[in-house]
């Protein structure tokens, strides 16, 4: 079941991101494709053509990539399936863009050839456009935050989830403030045309900040409300998750057409031309450039500059992360899979398992019980859950807020209470050792 | 009113933005009262660091072509510069010897500069 929902949770995404570069073939703001063309290249063959090859080679891609995860599903086994799912994950992000950097390149070659060169080094700010820019209250904010605390009311098991999601809609806000270049989205000398694209871009990212911050209060109200069952707990999520993907698509897509739109008649004598500065459309790398955030050409995005100390750091720390993350997938499975052990060891109860070792003091431990079935209502506070393994901090009714380190397919399970109000729950893959050491600790009362 | 920065030129960029608004006051883009964008507004628009457009609008309130307020910020000055510097006599001294070393007449000049001068008051 796990397999199924990791793999039908991203197989989607060679999807969306083939059709947001392929959505780059339309013309906005003079770019296409990543590169400034003038108003004449609309029609010129060439440019035509090289559009036209650049979505062939998307959709080969978009073959590529499904084949290889139809063929990952099938012909793997679950121990094996994490780290290819993570690899095919990887290869999801980058392979899409080889296409598009082949295209830009040969566009960025023909631009040069047919004279489309604008002014190079030269930066233009219309002082007109800065005077009217103003920032969404930090107040709107406040509400979403306020959202995510009313669980606790109800339900303090999840405090912790409650207050980092509160936390985090809070954080949301700066993220509105900082995450954005307080930049015009000038396209040429029209003053008018400048000011209503920064107000899209701005009105629709302040939209979007919202949007992440409304949702993360509905995940809290559905966590409080749906945590009895496993089943409406996860497809109330999916539903949130895909609610909040919808409407930021929907969004970005809003904010791309509007700004192809608008820019339809551009690209006349002069026009905005920072191609020098994207690297093969992409990545944007400027030393005369002082900031480190910037604001992506097309759509609601923002980037960093490469350029910059700090972008620098990020961009090394980004592919590491893409790179770590088959790493990941294969240390993930076999803290997975590993075995559990359940021993007594120097007058102490050890459980190791992949991801987490516990011991209780023999001292400590003022019930010992042995629960042949988890209780139904188990939730995660945080840990890890996967159909082989519960590990964390994990809350029922019935045991109240409980550490688990158990394959929940095996029963029995050892219940441990402590005199200070802990409560352990641990079971190994087998069932066998947790009997002996349940007997052992009752004898030795 | 534009503002253009050209990074590959010799000319310093606090000096550039120095430049275009002192021209723009004397061609009437920027009028007396107009409040000009603050640093921080101007530095991230441009990219340039904020110290930079700082020096910049120093040197124009040393100068008297803007005033400063906590409030408004920086404004356009009511009663531009009256004195004339001696480095502007200088510099002056210096283009008219470089036109007349490529080969221009008097004639030439003074209407190129009654020329430049009642675009100016447009």
């Amino acid at each position: 079941m796990s397999k199924l929902i990791l793999w039908l949770s991203v197989i989607w995404l060679p999807f969306l991101m083939v059709y947001l570069l392929i959505n780059e073939t339309k013309f906005k703001k003079n770019i296409v494709l990543g590169v400034t063309l003038p108003q004449e290249a609309r029609k010129d063959a060439d440019v035509l053509k090289e559009i036209a090859s650049f979505k062939k080679n998307a959709w080969t891609m978009i073959g590529i990539l499904t084949a290889m995860a139809v063929l990952m599903y099938f012909f793997s086994d679950n121990n094996a399936f994490m780290t290819m799912w993570m690899t095919w994950l990887v290869f999801s992000i980058i392979l899409p863009y080889v296409p598009y950097f082949i295209s830009n390149t040969r566009l960025k070659t023909l631009k040069n050839e047919k004279g489309w060169v604008q002014e190079k080094r030269t930066i233009r700010v219309d002082t007109s456009v800065l005077k009217s820019q103003k920032w969404l209250s930090p107040w709107l904010f406040v509400p979403p935050v306020i959202l995510c605390l009313v669980p606790l009311i109800f339900d303090r098991n999840m405090a912790v989830l409650y207050i980092i999601f509160a936390l985090m809609c809070a954080g949301f806000w700066f993220g509105y403030r900082w995450l954005y270049r307080n930049k015009a989205e000038m396209v040429d000398e029209n003053a008018g045309l400048t000011e209503v694209l920064t107000r899209i871009r701005r009105y629709n990212w302040g939209k979007m900040w919202l949007l992440i911050s409304y949702g993360m209060a509905a995940y809290a109200i559905a966590a409080c409300m749906s945590y009895r069952s496993v089943l409406v707990s996860v497809l109330v999520t999916v539903g949130i998750t895909a609610v909040i993907c919808f409407y930021a698509f929907r969004l970005e897509m809003k904010t791309r057409r509007l700004q192809e739109k608008l820019t339809a008649d551009s690209g006349g004598d002069w026009y905005v031309d920072d191609d020098d500065h994207w690297i093969g459309g992409v990545f944007y790398y400027n030393p005369d450039d002082s900031r480190f955030i910037i604001n992506q050409r097309i759509g609601l995005n923002s980037s960093v500059n490469l350029a910059h100390p700090g972008g620098k750091i990020m961009t090394v720390l980004l592919v590491l992360m893409l790179l770590g993350m088959p790493l990941l997938g294969g240390f993930l499975d076999i803290g997975m899979t590993k075995e559990i052990t359940l021993t007594m060891d120097d007058n102490k109860v050890v459980c190791t398992s992949g991801m987490g070792n516990y011991s209780v003091s023999r001292e400590d431990i003022s019930e010992v019980r042995v629960l042949e079935e988890l209780p139904s209502d188990l939730r995660r506070r945080f840990g890890t859950a996967t159909d082989t393994l519960l590990e964390g901090s994990y809350a029922s009714e019935e045991i109240g807020t409980a550490r688990l380190n158990l394959d929940p397919r095996q029963g029995p399970f050892l219940l441990i209470r402590t005199a200070d109000g802990d409560v352990y729950l641990f079971g190994t893959r087998d069932g066998s050792q947790v009997k002996e050491v349940a007997s052992a600790l009752k004898n030795q009362d | 009113m534009i503002l253009t920065f050209d990074f590959s030129s010799d000319v310093p960029l606090y000096q550039q933005l120095r430049n275009q608004i002192v021209i723009g006051i004397a061609e009437g883009k920027l009028i007396p009262g107009e409040k000009l964008p603050t640093i921080r507004a101007l530095a991230d628009e441009s990219g340039i660091n904020m110290m930079t457009v700082s020096k910049a609008y120093q040197i124009l309130k040393q100068e008297g072509y803007i005033v400063t307020d906590r409030r408004k910020g920086a404004v356009v000055a009511g009663r531009p510069a009256v004195s004339v510097s001696e480095e502007t006599l200088r510099d002056l001294r210096l283009k008219i010897s470089e036109l007349r070393l490529a080969g221009m007449k008097k004639e030439d000049i003074l209407t190129m500069i009654e020329t430049m001068y009642e675009e100016g008051k447009k």
